[in-house]
């Protein structure tokens, strides 16, 4: 009765809790990922002359550049180059200059150099006008680095617009911003267009679609450091190009820049040498089979000679053709070919010095070829790294560092990308290390639960069915069998009780439940990572019978099965500890969600389409849900609607906010337990909570307008209405309804000053402003809102926070019970960090200008005060870098005390928090050992003292 | 060994078989040395202070004199009782605790043992007023209970309050439901 009055005092006490140094690193865990590398942005890098070993710097498809250590695979550095990392950012170029210790990337209008050793930002130049960047080349620069010579970059780009122009533009590698231009205003924008540079010229392709003829290739030829136009010619080269990253030219950068085309089926190949007007023609040895694609590799060396690669593939095999060029002539000439096999392979160039090495990594091997001879200079079988999860699988492309010491000793280096979005790196034959960059295009998040597939839980849901008696004697049966254990498991616990009570995953497992989480990625792909660890555990591709344009729409976890839902209204069913395909249906009704409903025989589902309008599943399963529920969904115009489903489904109200849109529908968690149903006061009387199932939260938006709408989602009455004026919508703006309370957090900007300022606004709902007042409903046990019961309206306390910087995706903490006091987790893109905010600094009852009488600190309110301050000692991803969380997902845990909290949508971070501190779990200053010594050393005084005492006694009787 | 000599009497037989005689008058008017009783002395003594006994009215007035006294003791303890809960404040500390403990434990023993209390001074004629007695003495130990009772209440722990039942209250159901895509 009082004891929660104390409590909560002990908790004000310490308004903010910190995260342990113990702690950080131990019960979290983080997937500092990249995405999956382009290939033509991912090289071998010396960060600098000085230093011998190489970085392998790579820019992702999702526009993320880092640095990776090679050796164990650990980032380096890392920056976003979009602020936030993007999906799809197909048009972002890396190069590197040699030796300068810098690296240059474009992406969107921007250029920026950066350090090669430690990922700071240099300078950055952005381009004028509504363009975009579509090619961007390292000048070659004569002379070295030590005398002043400074690595300037060839900047190419596109207009957004019809009736820009394109731009080629040499950029200073001093950070002194463009050197020259060259405009392009006829080249339209259909056209492909890139540039190639070579020691002197710089080349400028376009290949448009010409009158009457299928395509037309012009080729203008520029002095590369003054930038004036030299030449300009078309060779006679009208079919597609086949370097290796869809680029128009291969071998940029060096001697030889050359234009490759063909055609399907690829039976002629033609080559010019850029700068020269000779086209050469070579037939491809088919092999008796259709050829599908040829891609052509070449060194990107300056000094390297002018060898090239193409790599031929046919339905089932690879070859390859090395061809050199006579520079002065503009001649091909085959050198050698490398033999056909069965298996997948990728081919990489690479060079050292002027000699130019071309590897080749297939399934089971890696070997190094010199381009001079076919001889191969070593050959490795490929060996899985020791305790890795997935056998060596089929490399999509391959990234090769060859060395050479002594003349005789190869060795390679091959960073390898495999079909499920894995980075292997081999060295010679050995896999050194992996990185999943497929958890980066992560979606949807469900977890599962062991426990619902132990033998014990199956067991007892069986004893639940049957009738007492058999029940009984099924139950003494089983304790019996678990007699048999007994001799183990007392063994087991003599370890545990003198070892340490430390903190090894499978003892937290064993505390915290074993869970995993699995993750759709936008990649079609089923990945399962523990939930303690984040290991993966398994991962799937979606089973082949779901259709290619489908993306996974929901997932549903129930008695050990994944069930995936895909927008072509197909579903899958995955074994959840496996992920082996249980079934695939493939269903008529598309769907953009699904909804879960209670019915007969069995729930049942409901398919949202684009237009909003749900409709029984009855493609899937067929069943008919139970009457009296009422389904939200929002139509094509962004009205919100709510329809009433039984057998029929029929639209019951619509919801239309004036003026603005409906930027997002928030409601509560699914399992949302309540523990208290009203507030104890200091006084002890109670303020009762409001609460409903059937609430949700709108979030507005019109012309800078924020509007919250707390609505009854059956009858779509407004419940509460809240606005700010000023709000920036290219901030984050998120909200969370937990409880009896919401809280949402936006960006606005002041009209006067335009200072920017981030507010957190946390609003408690109660039935009635008087304590002990249950307000109109009173006592009622049930109520509807169709009837008079439905108009009664929450009493409503608020309260704002400002904030140092903007906050996104709140979730909050859940625990099996509700007793532990719950935190507010949110993501801060600013300073790329996750945290908790406990829940009673944000108490909306909290006293203003006046310090808290004592019922109210009794309470554990505590004065008022506007600014929040986020701690970055509270933050739950400490020291780590976590970048574009886009999802937070929190889930109970067999302990009452802690909370399973995990982010996803480029990074992947995990940790357990406990909002209330582990008031379930023995301290680690706790030691087994010392307390039953204490007992041991106690029972042996008592023996001790026992004749003592015995003797004291006797005598005492005697005299 | 068979004796031929049968040895003198110790000194104590003697003397035991033959006392000293009595003391002349002039002997007898010396005071006896500090400390010693001669038994014709003390025998003088008591004959000389014995009263005769007090009638049965009077031991009557007397018991039932000593009997309110006990009845009235506890109305004595209450001040200091009320002092001493008021200083030891209302947190839960192991001072207070023992303190309300002994508030409940004391007066309850005591009225259970009230026949037993009073059973010394339980005599035919005063029945009656003995009975008066005893219910003075249950009453004073009622108030001491009471301070308990307002002890354990400033301190918190009697369910008066609304939220001492919070837990037996339920939440409403709602006759709707309302469900949201996933």
């Amino acid at each position: 009765m009082r004891w929660h009055g104390i409590f909560s005092v002990a908790l004000s006490v310490i308004p903010v809790q910190s995260l342990f140094v113990d702690e950080a690193y131990n019960i979290d865990f983080h997937h500092a990922l990249l995405g999956i590398p382009q290939p033509h942005s991912t090289f071998f890098h010396k960060p600098d002359a000085s230093s011998n070993a190489a970085l392998l710097y790579s820019l992702s498809d999702k526009a993320v550049l880092g640095a990776l250590n090679p050796r164990d695979g650990s980032l380096v550095w890392r920056q976003s180059l979009a602020s936030q990392p993007t999906v799809n950012a197909t048009t972002s170029f890396l190069v590197a200059g040699e030796g300068d210790g810098k690296v240059t990337t474009a992406v969107g209008k921007e250029v920026a150099t950066w350090d090669a050793s430690d990922g700071k930002l240099v300078w950055k130049y952005t381009a004028r006008g509504e363009v975009k960047a579509v090619d961007l080349q390292a000048v070659p620069v004569l002379g070295s680095s030590t005398d002043g010579a400074v690595q300037d970059v060839i900047l190419l780009t596109q207009p957004l617009q019809e009736g820009g122009s394109y731009v080629v533009s040499r950029i200073g590698g001093d950070g002194s911003g463009e050197r020259w231009r060259h405009e392009d205003v006829d080249t339209k924008l259909d056209a492909q267009v890139g540039i190639a540079t070579s020691l002197k010229h710089l080349f400028y392709i376009t290949k448009s679609a010409g009158l009457l003829s299928g395509q037309r290739t012009k080729v203008v030829v520029f002095d590369i450091i003054t930038g004036k136009q030299l030449k300009e010619y078309s060779p006679a080269l009208d079919s597609e190009t086949v370097a290796v990253d869809g680029r128009l030219a291969s071998a940029s950068g060096s001697e030889a820049p050359l234009l490759i085309t063909s055609e399907t089926p690829y039976k002629t190949i033609k080559f010019n040498l850029l700068g020269n007007n000779k086209v050469s023609t070579i037939t491809l040895d088919d092999k008796g089979e259709d050829i599908v694609s040829v891609s052509a590799h070449s060194a990107l060396g300056t000094t390297a000679e002018s060898h090239f690669l193409l790599h031929v593939r046919t339905a089932t095999k690879n070859w390859a053709e090395v061809y050199h060029i006579n520079t002065a002539t503009g001649d091909f000439k085959r050198a050698y070919s490398l033999p056909a096999i069965k298996d997948a392979s990728a081919f990489a160039a690479s060079n050292n010095g002027k000699n130019v090495f071309f590897s080749r990594a297939t399934s089971t091997e890696v070997s190094v070829y010199s381009s001079q001879s076919h001889g191969h200079l070593g050959r490795w079988p490929r060996n899985v790294l020791a305790g890795s999860r997935t056998s060596s699988t089929d490399p999509i492309y391959a990234i090769a560092e060859v060395a050479i010491r002594d003349n005789t000793n190869t060795a390679v280096r091959t960073a390898i990308i495999s079909p499920e979005g894995s980075l292997y790196l081999v060295r010679n034959g050995d896999t050194q290390w992996v990185r999943a960059e497929m958890l980066a295009y992560a979606e949807l998040a469900a977890w599962f639960d062991y426990a619902q597939v132990t033998p014990l839980a199956q067991e007892l849901s069986a004893e639940v069915s049957v009738d007492p008696a058999t029940a009984y004697i099924n139950r003494v049966y089983r304790h019996a069998k678990e007699l048999m254990h007994l001799p183990n498991y007392l063994v087991k616990l003599a370890q545990g009780a003198f070892g340490p009570a430390e903190d090894k995953p499978s003892v937290r497992e064993d505390l915290l439940g074993s869970r995993s989480l699995i993750l759709a990625t936008s990649r079609k792909q089923i990945v399962s990572l523990s939930g303690i660890s984040g290991a993966i555990q398994w991962d799937a591709d979606l089973p082949s019978a779901i259709s290619d344009g489908a993306a996974v729409r929901s997932l549903a976890i129930s008695e050990g099965r994944v069930t995936i839902y895909t927008s072509d209204g197909s579903v899958s069913v995955l074994n959840a500890t496996t992920g082996g395909v249980i079934e695939t249906k493939t269903g008529t009704i598309p769907a953009a969600r699904i909804i879960e409903l209670p019915g007969t025989p069995a729930s049942t589902l409901l398919k949202v389409n684009e237009e909003g309008i749900p409709q029984v599943a009855v493609d899937l399963a067929p069943s008919v849900p139970l009457e009296g529920n009422v389904v939200m969904t929002q139509d094509q115009t962004g009205n919100l609607v709510g329809w009433t489903v039984g057998t029929t489904v029929r639209k019951t109200w619509t919801f239309t906010p004036t003026p603005g849109k409906i930027v997002a529908v928030t409601t509560r968690p699914e399992q949302d337990p309540i523990a208290s149903i009203g507030k104890v006061l200091g006084d002890r009387s109670v303020l009762y909570k409001y609460f409903t199932p059937n609430m949700a939260v709108l979030t507005t938006m019109s012309n800078e307008i924020l509007t919250m709408y707390l609505i009854d989602a059956v009858t779509g009455a407004v419940l509460h209405t809240s606005s700010h004026a000023g709000v920036l919508d290219s901030f984050p703006i998120s909200a969370v309804l937990s409880e009896n309370w919401y809280a949402y957090t936006f960006t606005s900007s002041n009209p006067e000053t335009n200072a920017l300022s981030t507010q957190l606004i946390i609003s408690e709902l109660y039935e009635s402003d008087v304590p002990n007042d249950r307000g109109q409903l009173s006592a009622q046990t049930n109520y509807s809102s169709f009837g008079p019961d439905g108009n009664v309206k929450p009493h409503v306390v608020s309260a704002a926070f400002t904030l140092a910087e903007p906050m996104s995706h709140l979730t909050v903490t859940q625990t099996a019970q509700g007793i532990t006091s719950r935190s507010l987790l949110a993501y801060l893109p600013g300073s790329h960090a996750m945290i908790a905010i406990p829940r009673h600094v944000l108490d909306a009852r909290r006293p203003i200008d006046r310090d808290p009488t004592s019922s109210e600190a009794e309470e554990g309110l505590f004065r008022y005060t506007p600014e929040l301050s986020l701690d970055p000692k509270t933050f739950l991803s400490h020291a780590r870098d976590v970048v574009g969380i886009s999802h937070i997902s929190a889930v109970p845990t067999l302990l009452e005390s802690t909370s399973t909290v995990f982010g996803f949508g480029h990074d992947i971070f995990g940790t357990q928090v406990a909002p209330s501190q582990t008031f379930d779990v023995l301290g680690k200053n706790f030691s087994k050992f010392q307390l039953l010594a204490t007992v041991v050393a106690l029972y042996l005084g008592v023996l001790a003292l026992r004749p003592l005492v015995r003797r004291n006694v006797v005598k005492r009787g005697w005299l | 060994m068979s004796t031929e000599r049968i040895p003198p009497p110790p000194k104590w037989v003697v003397e035991l078989s033959s006392p000293p005689p009595s003391r002349s008058k002039n002997v007898s008017s010396l005071p006896d040395p500090p400390g010693y009783l001669s038994s014709k002395a003390v025998s003088k003594k008591t004959e000389k202070n014995a009263r005769k006994p007090p009638t049965q009215q009077e031991m009557d007035t007397l018991k039932l004199k000593k009997s309110w006294e006990i009845a009235l003791g506890p109305a004595k303890q209450l001040p200091m009782q009320a002092i001493m809960g008021y200083m030891s404040g209302n947190s839960l500390q192991i001072f207070s605790i023992m303190m309300v403990f002994m508030l409940f434990k004391g007066p309850l023993q005591a009225i259970a043992a009230t026949n037993v209390t009073f059973a010394r001074f339980e005599a035919e004629s005063t029945k009656s007023q003995m009975l008066g007695v005893k219910a003075v003495y249950v009453l004073m130990n009622c108030l001491l209970l009471a301070l308990g009772v307002w002890k354990v209440n400033a301190m918190g722990l009697l369910p008066t309050t609304r939220s001492d039942w919070l837990a037996w209250e339920g939440e409403r159901t709602p006759s709707e439901r309302a469900y949201f895509p996933s």
